[in-house]
């Protein structure tokens, strides 16, 4: 299997505070990878370092091929249209439609016709599960679960490659959230897509991830499956799975 | 940045597209995406549909949705019942429209917020300020210096919004210190009885100072606090961020047309401004001191020095600059919650009024020693 993203001994600090200190982790091609860890233990900071939001201090990413550390400018540009970001809120442009949030982008950076555009625009609404309607809708018209979808559109607008993304079931309901599971999973099988995903949800954690890498005190405690991460026995990890299983009763 | 499919890919694309004339049958090999969508749905234009009998995709090495939309709608131009294709790829293209179609029930999330030192708050403001006049400095050396890299479209949008919505409230304000001026000075002036020296007051103290400043105060208020609150609400959308990895450097379109736009405005502004106050002072001339708007342009023509005018003009892209970089610089330090943006619309506000008072004071202090 081909190494799509690997971490390596990252460092960040943010603000004086030490986020990562020597974090390692790998995802290969073809996999959701699923990034865990309690609130403030960085998952959400080195998402941000591997889109080229967030800088680190020390250490390796390499993606695609590519150490972020050390590129040119050209290539950070060809990079980021090789990958799809999902933020927690969505952030769709607010001053335009769900379709111009992709056309837009289309529009920028190619130079496809405008009715292969239009057909590409309506293409990435069906498959992310909208009606046909909520292409002329402006994101405030939009249900939360349908922004998330919509945002999802965007990401997925120049086809990428590695699709990352920020706690995609959050702020769902259940039933909502499944079903956005399920449309990862379907996406990945059909796309081939690589998708890193930073989430909370228990469910989403025993259905949906491959492999996952488990963050805390700034390094991976561990990292594999989820046969492998339960039989842990380090502390940390245990703890984790117990505060899950606890939420999950709730 | 760079469109990614201008990349000559015409050699590459003729194997890709191989008609074979004897069998009929149209080879399609290689990578269809995104990057040679473009070349390769010319090159399909370009087939005589009457020539193909089959068409073969085994060959495809890699194809994305958009490869597949461009040979669907080639499919359907051509008109072939049963293209060996069909199985292939379409199969995939089919169950991407047909699959997902689950309602999503949505549920609000609780907003989360944070105290912070007012201490904290200052050096990264100092640190974030240093940042921003260093990203604003190398983007106009890059851009600025290059008319061609401005994005025409923003910044005619920028001029219109802080321009020519705000001349009916600049006139207003305008003629009004026009009118005061008169007043005032008419009193005075009226006493020793040199009524017509009144033009020169009103002409000099409105064109040189009072109308420049009061148009930049207004502009501070109503262009710069928009800019302040726009960004900031962008800011806490994440909008900044979906940006940057889209490709989008805020500098290049954001604060750029900002600064450009209110750069063009401000000048024209403070001319409309200049004449309406001269408009305000001769109706007061004439109603107070009896001085026939005749004898008031008159004056205006013998006593003015133009210079009072340039000077006036000359201020006014300055004031532009400080308000529009004060107002987008405040709005990226918005932070996380609704209330900063608030407080910082507020800072935006005051700091960019009294800046530019200071640079005012500054302009005094140069001109005069200059003797000007």
């Amino acid at each position: 299997m081909k190494l799509l993203v690997k971490v390596k001994d990252l460092v960040t600090i943010l603000g004086g505070r030490i986020i990562h200190d020597g974090l390692s982790f790998s995802v290969n091609e073809g996999e959701i990878f699923g990034i865990l860890g309690g609130s403030g233990s960085g998952k959400s900071t080195v998402l941000r370092a591997m889109t080229l939001l967030g800088k680190f201090q020390k250490g390796n990413i390499e993606i695609l091929g590519y150490d972020l550390g050390h590129i040119t400018d050209e290539v950070s540009n060809m990079l980021r249209l090789k990958w799809g970001v999902l933020f927690q809120s969505g952030a769709l442009f607010t001053s335009l439609t769900v379709a111009e949030n992709i056309e837009v982008i289309l529009k920028e950076h190619t130079n496809l016709s405008p009715a292969l555009i239009n057909d590409i625009i309506r293409l990435k609404i069906r498959m992310v599960g909208l009606p046909d309607y909520t292409a002329n809708l402006y994101p405030r018209e939009l249900s939360g679960g349908m922004k998330k979808r919509a945002s999802l559109a965007r990401a997925l607008a120049m086809d990428p490659k590695i699709l990352f993304l920020d706690e995609p079931t959050s702020g769902l309901d259940p039933i909502g959230a499944r079903a956005f599971d399920e449309l990862i999973v379907n996406l990945r099988n059909m796309l081939g897509l690589t998708v890193i995903m930073i989430t909370h949800d228990p469910d989403s954690i025993q259905t949906v991830l491959d492999r996952m890498v488990i963050i805390g005190d700034g390094k991976s405690l561990i990292e594999g499956n989820l046969e492998q991460v339960k039989i842990s026995t380090n502390p940390l990890v245990t703890k984790f799975f117990t505060k899950l299983d606890y939420n999950n009763k709730t | 940045m760079q469109k990614v499919n201008t990349v000559d890919t015409n050699t590459l694309s003729q194997k890709m597209v191989y008609l074979e004339r004897e069998t009929k049958t149209l080879f399609l090999s290689g990578e269809w995406q995104i990057t040679n969508a473009n070349v390769l749905q010319t090159q399909l234009q370009n087939l005589n549909a009457q020539s193909i009998k089959k068409v073969d995709a085994s060959k495809i090495e890699y194809i994305d949705t958009i490869g597949m939309l461009v040979i669907r709608e080639f499919l359907q131009k051509i008109k072939i019942d049963k293209p060996d294709i069909e199985s292939i790829i379409f199969k995939k293209l089919r169950e991407f429209v047909a699959i997902f179609d689950t309602p999503v029930i949505p549920e609000s999330t609780p907003i989360e917020k944070k105290p912070e030192s007012p201490f904290r708050s200052l050096i990264d403001g100092f640190v974030l300020f240093v940042g921003f006049f260093g990203e604003i400095t190398l983007n106009i050396f890059k851009e600025f210096l290059n008319p061609l890299l401005w994005r025409a479209k923003e910044v005619g949008k920028q001029v219109e919004q802080t321009g020519a919505k705000a001349v009916g409230i600049v006139g207003l304000s305008a003629f009004l210190v026009g009118l005061v001026i008169a007043y005032q000075v008419g009193v005075q002036i009226e006493k020793i009885g040199a009524n017509i020296f009144i033009v020169d007051m009103i002409s000099i103290s409105s064109m040189r100072e009072l109308v420049p400043l009061i148009t930049a105060i207004i502009v501070a208020g109503r262009s710069g606090s928009s800019y302040t609150a726009q960004i900031g609400v962008m800011k806490i959308t994440e909008e900044l961020d979906a940006m940057r990895v889209l490709g989008f450097e805020p500098f290049r379109f954001i604060v750029l047309p900002r600064i450009i736009g209110l750069i063009f405005a401000m000048p024209l502004l403070v001319f409309f401004a200049d004449m309406i106050a001269m408009v305000g002072g001769a109706f007061v001339a004439n109603l107070q001191l009896g001085i026939s708007y005749h004898a008031f342009a008159q004056r205006l023509y013998e006593a003015f020095a133009l210079k009072h005018f340039y000077i006036g003009m000359v201020k006014a892209p300055f004031f532009a600059l400080i308000i529009a970089t004060i107002g987008c610089y405040r709005g990226f330090q918005v932070t996380g919650d609704s209330q900063s943006i608030g407080i910082f619309t507020t800072r935006s506000v005051v700091d960019s009024i009294f800046a530019v008072i200071f640079c005012d004071a500054i302009f005094s202090i140069i001109l005069t020693r200059m003797d000007i």
